[in-house]
């Protein structure tokens, strides 16, 4: 029904504005259209509770200004952290006892320690003569479970720590060997999770 | 008038002459919970929904997003909906007051994107017309004319922008215009009248 206008007569405004009835778009347009429409629609008629929302649109807003800081706290604790953390400090000094006793005498999530003899035997436990910092690739397992997965596992790798700090003396060898044990048992240390 | 759905024609001519809002059963088949039958209603009024909300903003994605939105808003609100008014006079006036709100919040930020022509478009008189009188290479003509004929349309004011293109390119009455803006049919003419006078002084070029 458009209006054909004639070569010969002047165009008015209105035959131009029919012009712009040719703007249309294709078929493709109106799948995603019709897709997009549903997925809306969808989304309209679920309402979540209002802190959800709050904490959605927080996260939002937060999220651009959150990349930066940190892409640049996971650089830094790569550069500084990580490596301090795969060195281990060793102590020698006798004066360490009542920290480490008070931390074994502590019982672990499960206390049934069996047979510490056999794991001492098993495992053992480096000393040094002075303080210096060793690369955890010349320390026994027992120093280098530091792969921490959980606060449990955290927990035991404290006491692991701890014993870094035992002397060469056989009571503190047998606290060294137990907590290895309960580590071993409980928190599935083995040479595996060493890093090296 | 091609354009034009055959149906949505049929609403148009339907409310003109008095009869029953052809989409009357539809819209109570999702009042009473048919939620397909709101896919019928979109894919009968959704191109000519999109074309006059395009005509508004003259960019396609924002035309898509508030389409999307009034059909979003019809479908939360169908059931407040008591047929005192055809439905898509209904849907068109919460399309065009969203696009309108829309092209408010946004007026100092405005980004043209042109919707394709159709292929019909090469032959249709108008090019013909012009190519013959101008001596100009038709596709060159056709982006040309399609430019400044959105660059008009987006020089005029809200208000006669909407009477224009609901009008003049979509083929609504001035009642249904009346019905859609929530004015009087004489306050409709009178808006049209004047627009019609801005954009011949936009495009005297076309029109010698």
């Amino acid at each position: 029904m458009e209006h054909s206008p004639k070569p010969s007569r002047h165009l008015a405004v209105e035959d131009l504005l029919r012009f712009k009835r040719h703007e249309r778009p294709d078929d493709a347009f109106w799948a995603g259209f019709d897709h997009a429409l549903h997925q809306r629609t969808l989304q309209s008629l679920v309402r979540f509770p209002w802190h959800h929302r709050l904490l959605h649109s927080a996260q939002q807003l937060l999220r651009p200004a959150l990349i930066m800081p940190a892409a640049a706290a996971i650089a830094l604790f790569t550069f500084f952290a990580a490596p301090q953390a795969s060195i281990i400090s060793v102590q020698t000094t006798p004066a360490v006892s009542s920290y480490s006793k008070a931390a074994f005498e502590t019982p672990g999530p499960s206390a049934s320690v069996q047979a510490p003899a056999l794991a001492a035997e098993s495992t053992p436990v480096t000393q040094t003569s002075d303080a210096t910092l060793l690369p955890l690739r010349s320390l026994p397992v027992v120093y280098a479970t530091d792969t921490l997965q959980s606060d449990r596992d955290h927990q035991g790798y404290q006491r692991l720590h701890a014993s870094e700090s035992l002397t060469a003396e056989t009571e503190h060898l047998d606290y060294a060997a137990s907590v290895y044990t309960v580590a071993q048992a409980t928190y599935a240390v083995t040479p595996a999770n060493v890093l090296y | 008038m091609h354009h034009i759905g055959a149906k949505t024609l049929a609403s148009t001519q339907a409310l003109t002459v008095g009869q029953a809002d052809p989409d009357r059963a539809l819209v109570q088949r999702v009042q009473a919970g048919d939620v397909s039958a709101f896919d019928q209603l979109v894919r009968t009024h959704r191109q000519r929904l999109y074309s006059v909300i395009y005509n508004l903003t003259a960019n396609r994605e924002d035309a898509a997003d508030l389409t999307q939105d009034a059909f979003i808003k019809a479908f939360r609100s169908i059931h407040r909906f008591r047929g005192r008014s055809s439905f898509f006079t209904w849907l068109y006036r919460i399309a065009v007051n969203s696009a309108l709100s829309h092209l408010k919040r946004n007026r100092y930020r405005q980004f043209f994107s042109f919707e394709k022509l159709d292929e019909t478009v090469s032959q249709s008189d108008i090019v013909e017309y012009l190519c013959a009188k101008n001596q100009s290479d038709k596709p060159a003509l056709m982006k040309e004319l399609q430019e400044k004929l959105n660059e008009a349309l987006q020089k005029l004011s809200l208000k006669h922008r909407t009477v224009v293109i609901l009008h003049d390119i979509e083929g609504f009455s001035h009642q249904e215009i009346a019905q859609i803006t929530q004015t009087t049919e004489g306050t409709v003419r009178s808006r049209l009248h004047y627009a019609k006078q801005q954009l011949q002084g936009y495009l005297k070029d076309y029109l010698d």
